[in-house]
């Protein structure tokens, strides 16, 4: 289906109903080519209805001829379309014939006479396997030509979102890592233009010296005792960080000096977080790939800031993404579950995984693999927590061993410490891609997983994931579910969508 | 970069832990940031020194098979973070721990004059007279050492510890601390046993097996 958001009165006449479900993975490809080559005509939203959960048509008038089409995702993503001048009873007429929709008949509508809406559900003979991400295979890594199409002519990103989901699914290639990791990092907003980038850098600049500076002209009091604090551990560890990277190697190595000098006056920038152990961990492949001191120091501040992985040294940050990594195996992974709760509070604590967290990965892949993890984590595409989806994948990949020797939780520690370095991180990432899409795909999520995907954009939707919740309870003091979960259905039924589809929802939070 | 985690012997693989130990504990290694925790147990298990270890993030583990006295146990290796953001994560672990290495660096007072915090921890956490070994690391830089022998001595004697002094990057004193330790483990497991006996009532649930 292919309609102009701009124009969005009436409805493109052109639009398109597929009818062919199994296309050859060429044909797909070619398909996948003209669908790029539409999107890049700026304000085009183009998806396959008969991909979609449903349809629904509100209306306005008596006439039943003007209102709005709701496209609702099977990802629960929403799309509305106003038709202020008419069509929409010609609309309706169409999905009434099309044999992919059936016509599902509102509860309380039947009680009034007037129609005011009318809902379409999507049947398909089948639905995609949800083994492999759907979009799997569709992006090339982001190479210079690809990332240059993204900016327009004064440097500014089009659509961000379509970098960001190129990125989570192709990864960047390293020759423009440097380029582009500012903008994931939050260093430069994709609105910006490559004038102000530069104008920004300057600016920067001058205020990563006059940090510097603070931090070289404290008096000896000062000086000791951030010595004792900081300086000490940032000099053992700088020269233990990334020892087999060949930009950090050798004695004497001033990219070393430089790693230790953003250090240093990150807990001058930073006094509260100061320096913990594993930061170095993380700062070297950005300085790796963007090189100029200044940049690299402030990709890290947004690091550490704006993503929502590893960073602040609280404790009740890991216990949130701890909660988090439960809830999801819980879903996602009932028997691993299973076991760590048979294990009781220290199987739950699950240690095998907070050095994942802490270092995304980093000690568990090479760093080619790792990298390209962080970068599907930067990209925010669909979640905030791709990180945790990673964890998950892992589990489900390399955890069998786990449940069937019924490993208690030191053995589980030695289990996957032992697997560091030893695991396929394209075969980790692939599946963590498609659990997020199974994820989008649940007919209801625990009230617990609910900010899970919220802070990461609409992309081409209006609206972002809106799941249907159900209320997992542990709500401290107060009664109801602040997500408005209702706790009644324990277990939810498979081929229960249409049900659920029911329920109006005032949830909407969309994009103007 | 290199870590040490958990080479040593998994209890499935490593024909050693096939032979079902006589003996089994946890012993928990603790001590500020740098004093050589990793490097003594990558010396205990790789019998080298690896002077690029990347800093400890959390926890580790290994298991180390020592026969001593003509006896055998399996040593469960818990490797800690030094830094203070890591220790609530060690502080749970303290609990479970039949036997505790506490560490300095004898190059740095600070690692030294932090062992007071390190043993009050201990005495927060750990069962009550739970077997300690203090040990001085770095003997090989004896031109940088800032904390005398006879300091750690003294130390150890007040707090009833054993104590030795160590290098991982040498090699010295590594086993020997270690089989030591073994044996203060096994008088303290011994102790413990006869105390259970004596106590009429529910005798303790088997202290060091499984978890």
């Amino acid at each position: 289906m292919t309609c102009s958001t701009s124009s969005a009165s009436s409805l493109d006449t052109s639009a398109q109903f597929q009818e062919n479900n199994g296309q050859t993975p060429s044909t797909r490809w070619d398909e996948q080519q003209k669908v790029f080559a539409l999107e890049q005509v700026c304000g085009v939203f183009r998806v396959d209805l008969g991909q979609m959960r449903s349809l629904r048509l509100f209306f306005s008038d008596e006439a039943c001829t003007c209102g709005q089409l709701v496209v609702a995702s099977r990802e629960s993503q929403y799309k509305i379309f106003h038709f202020h001048h008419g069509g929409l009873d010609k609309l309706s007429e169409v999905f009434q014939q099309w044999k992919y929709c059936t016509e599902t008949h509102l509860k309380d509508q039947q009680l009034t006479d007037e129609k005011t809406c009318m809902q379409f559900s999507i049947r398909r003979p089948k639905l995609p396997s949800s083994e492999t991400h759907p979009e799997e295979n569709t992006y090339k890594r982001l190479d210079v030509s690809a990332w240059l199409h993204h900016l327009n002519e004064s440097g500014q990103v089009e659509e961000e979102y379509k970098l960001q989901k190129a990125i989570f699914f192709g990864g960047i290639d390293i020759s423009i890592r440097g380029e582009v990791w500012p903008f994931l990092l939050h260093y430069y907003s994709y609105e910006s233009t490559s004038e102000e980038r530069e104008a920004l850098r300057l600016q920067k600049r001058k205020e990563y010296f006059e940090i510097q500076e603070k931090r070289l002209s404290m008096t000896s009091d000062e000086q000791k005792d951030f010595w004792r604090k900081v300086q000490f551990t940032v000099d053992k560890d700088v020269v233990r960080t990334d020892r087999s990277n060949q930009f950090f190697r050798g004695e004497d190595n001033p990219n070393v000096e430089t790693m230790r000098r953003i250090l240093l006056n990150y807990a001058v920038f930073n006094p509260t977080i100061g320096y913990s152990q594993g930061m170095s961990d993380l700062v070297a492949p950005l300085l790796a790939e963007v090189l100029d001191e200044s940049d690299t120091f402030w990709c890290f501040v947004g690091l550490m800031q704006n993503t929502i992985f590893i960073s602040s040294p609280r404790d009740e940050d890991m216990e949130k993404q701890l909660m988090y990594l439960r809830e999801l195996l819980r879903l996602m992974h009932p028997r691993f579950y299973q076991h760590l709760a048979s294990l009781g509070e220290d199987g739950l604590q699950m240690l095998f995984c907070h050095r994942w967290i802490l270092l995304c990965f980093k000690r568990e892949f090479p760093d080619a693999e790792a990298l390209r993890m962080w970068e599907a984590c930067w990209a925010h595409y669909q979640t905030d927590y791709f990180h945790l989806f990673i964890c998950v994948a892992i589990v489900v990949i390399y955890g069998d061993d786990v449940i069937e020797q019924q490993l208690a939780t030191d053995q589980m520690l030695l289990h996957f410490g032992n697997l560091a370095m030893h695991m396929n991180g394209e075969l980790v990432l692939r599946k963590a891609r498609s659990l997020l899409y199974q994820f989008h795909l649940l007919p209801r999520i625990p009230c617990s997983l609910h900010d899970l995907c919220k802070l990461c954009g609409t992309g081409m939707w209006d609206s972002g994931f809106i799941p249907a919740v159900e209320c997992s309870g542990h709500h401290p003091a107060s009664e109801s579910c602040p997500y408005g979960g209702l706790a009644e259905a324990s277990s939810p039924k498979p081929g229960s969508e249409g049900k659920r589809g029911l329920k109006t929802r005032d949830v909407f939070a969309f994009r103007k | 970069a290199v870590t040490a985690g958990g080479a040593g012997g998994a209890p499935r693989d490593s024909p050693e832990a096939s032979l079902d130990p006589d003996h089994l504990y946890n012993v928990l290694f603790i001590g500020d940031s740098h004093v050589g925790k990793t490097s003594f147990l990558y010396r205990l298990h790789a019998d080298t020194f690896n002077p690029h270890l990347t800093a400890t993030v959390g926890l580790d583990y290994q298991v180390k098979n020592l026969v001593v006295d003509n006896k055998r146990f399996a040593l469960r290796l818990w490797d800690s973070a030094g830094q203070e953001r890591y220790h609530s994560i060690t502080k749970q672990f303290f609990r479970k721990a039949d036997g505790v290495v506490l560490m300095y660096d004898i190059t740095s007072e600070y690692s030294f004059s932090d062992v007071q915090y390190w043993l009050s921890c201990i005495q927060e956490g750990a069962e009550d007279g739970v077997p300690i070994l203090l040990l001085g690391n770095k003997t090989d830089c004896a031109a940088e050492r800032q904390v005398p022998v006879k300091e750690g001595e003294r130390l150890a004697k007040e707090h009833q510890l054993m104590f030795y002094e160590c290098s991982a990057a040498s090699g010295h004193n590594v086993s020997e601390s270690m089989v030591g330790l073994v044996r203060l483990l096994k008088v303290h497991e011994d102790k413990l046993k006869n105390k259970a006996e004596e106590v009429p009532k529910p005798p303790q649930k088997k202290k060091g097996c499984c978890w």
